[in-house]
């Protein structure tokens, strides 16, 4: 239209403001690359064997056939290959599970305190571990021998998706599911297995009260590589699909309705979001138990600094998150070494507070 | 060209939101849809937009049923201004009217994109705020950042005819942006897009529309050129209150001025 010419000159100093945008953003996509190296590389050298940044990658490097010219011991080796890696691998996926899946679910509810708590993969899963402790040896003790050590997990994971899955069942009417309905069937739906895993708790044995409290503070102190194969697959299909769905997110903040509006196919986003957060968060907390705070601190912090546009905060939260659950698992097996403290409360530890100063920061700084 | 409501109801329960409406939006042209609250205007309007579906009757886009197309194919060609939006994410205004784009790229928006944003902003008087987080501006700021952002989603539509549904466009805004609103609006029927406006100011509807319709409980009580529908009878009968209409003294339309109740209707 004719008006095009004339806003040229404003145009481009929108242009200058994006470009600052642009660069600030880049910036900080090289920080959070540089964060997730040196957590990567402090969490497989710190500990009982420690093993130097380069020791590492000579080790690395010698299982892919490259003999570099860095010494390196018999034990660290076994240690790092079979201890440290799968951990640290395990912490990555599971973090940036936790911490995108935050930051889609945050955009398909609107709601900057949203996470995946809310739609019952980690009470659904609870219940369905806590009713495996309690309840599962004694009568179906066969089948728990058959099963072994893979019971937990498997009960975990099909606990969150069955909870999910009800809660989004009562949310949808006429082929069309309402997001405020789905919030609200949470919370009732939590309320629910909460009584039924405080009932459990109440009847459990002493040993039983020991694998619960164990299993609800978290910990990646399980990792095998059976646990990383098992959990790779989940993960890694919702941290490369996701980030897909960012533009339809981005629509999704303006509402429901606009979102349509602008030929968002708005049913197929929201059973995407929860379906990929349900398997990914539900396999991530099988073999790890309940990890908090992740989901929720990592998109409030990335949306500070780059915005809220889904393409860059997917990814950057992401990596953001690998990297601060492998933080918090260093601190939670050096801190009291030999023994470790619950990760879940290391997140919870760091996250609460850090949260609330961010809570009192903004507002300070939106009521000038 | 048109977006068509032919013969629709809407049942929600009992109660009755529309019965047996019929409307065509044509290129070019600025129908204001006028009525107390509770007649049925933001029903009429979440019809054509597909935002609720009708009981009975059909609304069709060029003669095929909406649901007949893609979500995608609809976006490019009609636009919907929601009677407010609540956006409290940090996005900045030339961001929120960049989404109006969407429907035309996949992926990152390219330079013309990005022109289009800001020549909408610019159109709907919000360019000095583009770099604001739209979290931070007025009412009716946000109003009209909304505005630039359902502008950008069509503003080229080459052969085709594209629609833009208003819901209350000036609810928020001050005399002046009210004014400068609708005739934006009112450049964009000219240059051939399909308008539809609902208004609560019947000054404004008589000023810009060449086409007004009157709901009243869910019924189509009048519809016709602003000389025909904007009567004294057709008012009072609308809205129950009294009123006087008289010539407007510089431009060739009415001009209606509401008589408060308890005062004489008829001071001759």
């Amino acid at each position: 239209m004719s008006s095009l010419s004339e806003t040229r000159s404003r145009y481009q100093a929108a242009l200058l403001k994006k470009f600052e945008g642009a660069q600030r953003a880049r910036f900080v996509l090289v920080v959070l690359i540089a964060l997730f190296v040196t957590a990567f590389l402090a969490s497989v050298g710190i500990g009982a064997v420690a093993i130097a940044p380069e020791q590492v990658i000579a080790i690395l490097a010698k299982q892919v056939g490259i003999e570099l010219p860095i010494a390196f011991g018999r034990q660290q080796e076994s240690v790092l290959i079979a201890i440290r890696l799968p951990r640290v691998l395990l912490g990555c996926l599971v973090g940036a599970v936790l911490a995108i899946c935050g930051a889609a679910l945050q955009g398909l509810f609107r709601n900057p305190l949203a996470d995946h708590g809310l739609i019952g993969v980690s009470s659904g899963a609870a219940v369905a571990v806590v009713a495996t402790i309690v309840l599962g040896v004694t009568a179906f003790s066969g089948v728990l021998i058959g099963l072994g050590l893979f019971l937990l997990p498997a009960a975990a994971f099909l606990g969150g998706l069955l909870t999910t899955l009800i809660i989004y069942r009562l949310a949808h009417r006429d082929g069309r599911t309402v997001v405020a309905t789905m919030l609200l069937a949470g919370i009732a739906i939590n309320a629910l297995t909460g009584a039924i895993t405080g009932l459990l708790t109440f009847v459990a044995t002493d040993a039983q009260l020991r694998n619960i409290t164990f299993w609800s503070l978290g910990s990646l102190g399980s990792a095998t590589w059976n646990a990383v194969g098992v959990v790779a697959p989940f993960t890694l299909l919702t941290i490369v699909l996701l980030p897909r769905l960012a533009r339809s997110l981005n629509a999704f903040l303006l509402g429901e309705a606009e979102a349509r509006h602008l030929g968002v196919n708005v049913e197929r986003v929201k059973r995407l979001v929860v379906i990929l957060t349900a398997l990914a968060v539900g396999a991530s907390v099988a073999v790890t138990g309940v990890i908090g705070f992740v989901g929720l601190v990592v998109p409030h912090v990335l949306r500070l600094l780059i915005g809220p546009d889904h393409r860059r905060l997917l990814p950057y939260a992401a990596l953001l998150g690998a990297s601060l659950l492998l933080g918090a698992d260093l601190f939670s097996r050096t801190v009291v070494a030999p023994a470790e403290l619950p990760l879940g409360v290391v997140t919870a530890l760091i996250g609460a507070p850090f949260f609330l100063w961010l809570l009192l920061g903004n507002r300070a700084r939106s009521s000038l | 060209m048109s977006l068509e409501a032919r013969q629709i109801s809407v049942t929600i329960g009992k109660a009755r939101l529309l019965d047996e409406v019929s409307l065509c939006l044509e290129a070019g042209r600025l129908v204001a849809v006028l009525g107390a609250n509770g007649a049925g205007k933001s029903t009429l309007l979440k019809a054509l937009s597909g935002d609720i579906a009708v009981s009975a009757g059909t609304v069709l886009l060029d003669g095929r049923a909406l649901s007949e197309w893609r979500p995608a194919e609809i976006a490019r060609r009609r636009a919907v201004l929601p009677q407010d939006s609540t956006l409290n994410f940090p996005f900045s205004a030339f961001e929120v009217a960049l989404m109006g784009r969407m429907p035309h790229c996949k992926g990152i928006e390219g330079e013309r994109d990005r022109q289009i944003a800001q020549a909408a902003l610019e159109r709907a008087g919000v360019a000095e705020v583009a770099q604001r987080s739209y979290t931070t501006l007025s009412g009716g700021e946000r109003q009209r950042v909304q505005l630039a952002r359902v502008l950008a989603q069509i503003w080229e539509c080459g052969e085709q005819t594209c629609f833009l549904l208003l819901d209350e466009p000036t609810s928020s805004l001050d005399l002046a942006h009210q004014h400068s609103t609708l005739a934006v609006a009112r450049q964009f029927a000219e240059q051939g897009v399909g308008v539809l406006a609902i208004l609560h100011d019947l000054n404004l509807a008589a000023r810009y529309a060449d086409y007004i319709l009157i709901l009243k409980t869910g019924r189509v009580l009048a519809e016709g050129t602003p000389q025909a529908t904007l009567t004294t009878e057709i008012i009072e009968a609308a809205f129950e209150t009294p009123v006087v209409v008289m010539p407007h003294p510089k431009f060739d339309c009415p001009l209606i001025v509401p008589i408060p109740n308890g005062t004489s209707t008829n001071p001759a």
